[in-house]
């Protein structure tokens, strides 16, 4: 073998060959292989700009890169270069004197921590899982694939900025130790579904856990807009002030003990509109409500939005007891976000092969999936959520004309904090939590809505642009109970020959140009 | 050049709907005067909904993106044409008029079903334009023929029908 391979190539090829791929060190489950690598790696630096000392060391490391590993044996690492050094002195390669001088020089190692071999190791981890669901093996074994992604390098770079920063600041405000807080992120591009950012965890780490894909938490309140659509599809029975029952529940389960669901204040409200249930994120309401519909009627409103998989029909559904991953969650909020038109999220645009032809164009496809005249009413109470409802707060750090749709949702104690929202073009998911699973001190809209406010910030958002159906059309300005207060709307959106009810309108004389001032 | 004016004029029904009264501003130098008139075809609704249309006036990447889309097809290359149009959405993700150029597209492609949907997809981004929809509802009556939903392509040949007499009224 050894013959043969001389008698083929030069010993620099076999050389080049050999140091291209040998095995220098582990960074978690993945490899380090080839000095270039590895000058990456341990140096954080291009294997052209290292030190003659730091070469030494990468050269050591061949004989047994974990026994010499620099950070855990930096005894033996040192004696070992200095070594090398030595060896190299008497080759006469350098002088004795340099020799010398050298082995007086620390290691000079980086961190290894900021270290990932790809700078975008949670996007990456997306593009390798697509390649494998949507291409075959053999074309991907062929050489000099070039594969084109959705990643907007400069969006993700400023969004992982936007994260760090926030986070920290939330750490540091609650008294929490740095570090604790963990994060997943998704922007979509509305439209197309492709994902223009993606962020794994706080420290993009290359083998690590990619929160995005992996972490599956329980959605809390995120399950309520899928809920009131369901009960839209529906208009004879439902409108944005049909009303609704926040009292309490008590439901039998499996163990004989009954389940009594609480509002997050604790606090029931009675009769109260499904506008005002939905952005103030009532409990009792939606239970009522998402029994009255049929746990399996959600479900079906879960599956046409781009759920896949077994949902059980437990009521505790209908508060989000179900686990889903920021990828899923983002996936059933595409389709909600996009007129009800579902685009598969994807991360691949184009693949083509050596020659430049494309093995497999990746086509923008749509499908219709959610009924349009309930999914724009319900995209309608999104952007209310955040005028009137649980994320008003946004309304304080956007300008007015800034139109944005939006829902908070927080599991028991405070384990999860979720945020999904959107502007014209992107939908970004949020969660924050603890990998422990440990309670936090946040909800929705003081955990996760921050660091979704700190990214959208961070970008140029459009003002979100609703356009309705021939079917909506939309009353005249009008007074309804709200929080026991009579809030005026100039307006509100009904899917024809079904107009809202009016047991909650209230009498209010002139009518609200502007919602925020309600709360003032 | 054609194209041109007609993207220039859809583009403008989001500007001319910004504000009731208020004249649309054209961003982009040197925009034929002609492409204002459109009457009757615009009417701004009393509804705060569909006051604004995202872009603010022809964006020159997407008509530079929809001349390349033109060529490709020209030369038959239809990957590259829908390629074109989607980096355009992408741009302008709720421009009608280019969600038409790609249903026109996959019916070109003998994509019958995508053309249909994307079609649909064009028409329920349109709040006033009984042309535009017109054009939609001619996509959608070709797929469903093809598809061999005869009483589909019928029912939208009458939906054609109805939008011409309201146009002419």
């Amino acid at each position: 073998m050894a013959l043969l391979l001389e008698r083929r190539y030069s010993k620099t090829e076999i050389l080049s060959a050999y140091i291209n791929e040998v095995y220098l060190g582990q960074n978690g489950a993945l490899g380090i292989h080839g000095f270039g690598t590895a000058a990456e790696f341990y140096f954080g630096k291009p294997l052209n700009e290292l030190a003659p000392e730091q070469l030494a060391l990468l050269v050591g490391l061949v004989r047994g890169a974990s026994y010499y590993n620099p950070w855990r044996h930096p005894d033996r690492a040192l004696a070992r270069r200095n070594l090398v050094l030595e060896q190299t002195a008497q080759q006469g390669y350098i002088s004795m004197d340099t020799a010398r001088h050298l082995e007086l020089q620390p290691l000079g190692l980086g961190d290894g921590q900021q270290w990932s071999l790809t700078p975008y190791p949670a996007f990456l981890q997306l593009v390798r899982r697509e390649l494998l669901q949507n291409y075959r093996m053999e074309d991907l074994r062929n050489e000099g694939l070039r594969i084109f992604t959705t990643l907007d390098p400069v969006r993700q770079d400023d969004i992982e900025q936007a994260v760090r920063r926030r986070l920290k600041q939330l750490e540091s405000q609650h008294g929490l130790q740095q570090g604790l807080l963990e994060t997943a992120t998704l922007v979509v591009d509305i439209s197309s579904g492709e994902i223009v950012a993606a962020i794994g965890g706080r420290r993009e780490e290359v083998t690590g856990f990619n929160r995005v894909l992996q972490a599956q938490r329980p959605i809390g309140s995120l399950i309520k807009p899928f809920i009131y659509l369901t009960a839209l599809s529906d208009p004879d029975s439902y409108n944005l002030l049909s009303e609704l029952n926040d009292t309490g529940v008590s439901l039998p389960q499996h163990d004989g003990a009954p389940w009594q669901p609480q509002n997050y204040e604790k606090q029931a409200h009675g009769r109260v509109s499904l506008l005002e249930a939905l952005t103030r994120s009532y409990n009792l309401a939606t239970v009522r409500l998402g029994l009255k519909l049929g746990l399996d009627r959600v479900i079906d409103t879960l599956h046409a939005a781009g759920l896949e998989g077994d949902i059980k029909p437990y009521p505790s559904l209908l508060l989000g007891a179900l686990e889903l991953s920021p990828f899923q969650v983002a996936q059933i909020y595409q389709t909600l976000a996009n007129g009800g038109y579902q685009a598969p999220l994807k991360a691949i645009r184009d693949v083509l092969d050596k020659d430049g032809k494309p093995l497999q164009r990746v086509e923008l496809e749509v499908q219709p999936s959610l009924p349009p005249a309930a999914d724009f009413l319900t995209e309608y109470l999104m952007t209310q959520v955040v005028d009137i409802g649980t994320a008003r707060q946004l309304r304080e750090v956007f300008p007015p004309d800034l139109r944005l749709a939006g829902k908070t949702g927080t599991t028991n104690d405070s384990r999860d904090s979720w945020f999904a929202g959107f502007d014209d073009h992107f939908l970004t998911v949020t969660w924050l939590g603890r990998d422990d699973n440990k309670p936090t001190p946040f909800t929705g809209a003081t955990g996760a809505m921050q660091l979704w406010s700190a990214i959208e910030q961070s970008g140029h958002p459009r003002s979100l642009n609703l356009v309705p159906s021939d079917l909506i059309q939309w009353t005249h300005a009008l007074g309804v109970r709200f929080e026991d207060q009579c809030l005026h709307l100039d307006t509100l959106p009904y899917i024809k020959g079904h107009p809202p009810d009016n047991g909650l309108v209230c009498d209010g004389g002139a009518s609200w140009t502007n919602p925020l001032k309600w709360f003032q | 050049m054609r194209l041109i004016l007609l993207l220039i004029l859809f583009s403008l029904l989001g500007a001319c709907a910004t504000a009731p009264g208020e004249v649309p501003v054209e961003e982009r130098s040197g925009a034929t005067a002609g492409t204002h008139a459109m009457p009757g075809t615009m009417r701004s609704s009393s509804t705060p909904y569909n006051k604004e249309v995202p872009s603010t006036g022809p964006n020159a990447a997407v008509i530079a993106l929809l001349d390349a889309a033109d060529r490709d097809r020209a030369a038959g290359r239809n990957d590259s044409a829908a390629a074109s149009l989607e980096r355009a959405l992408r741009l302008e993700p709720k421009n009608a008029y280019l969600w038409y150029r790609l249903a026109a597209l996959r019916l070109e492609q003998k994509n019958w079903q995508q053309a249909f949907v994307l079609a649909n997809k064009s028409n329920s981004l349109i709040t006033d334009n009984t042309p535009l929809k017109i054009w939609n509802w001619e996509l959608i009556a070709e797929a469903k023929r093809q598809l061999g939903e005869a009483d589909a392509a019928r029912e939208a040949e009458a939906e054609i029908n109805r939008l011409r007499v309201m146009s002419e009224e």
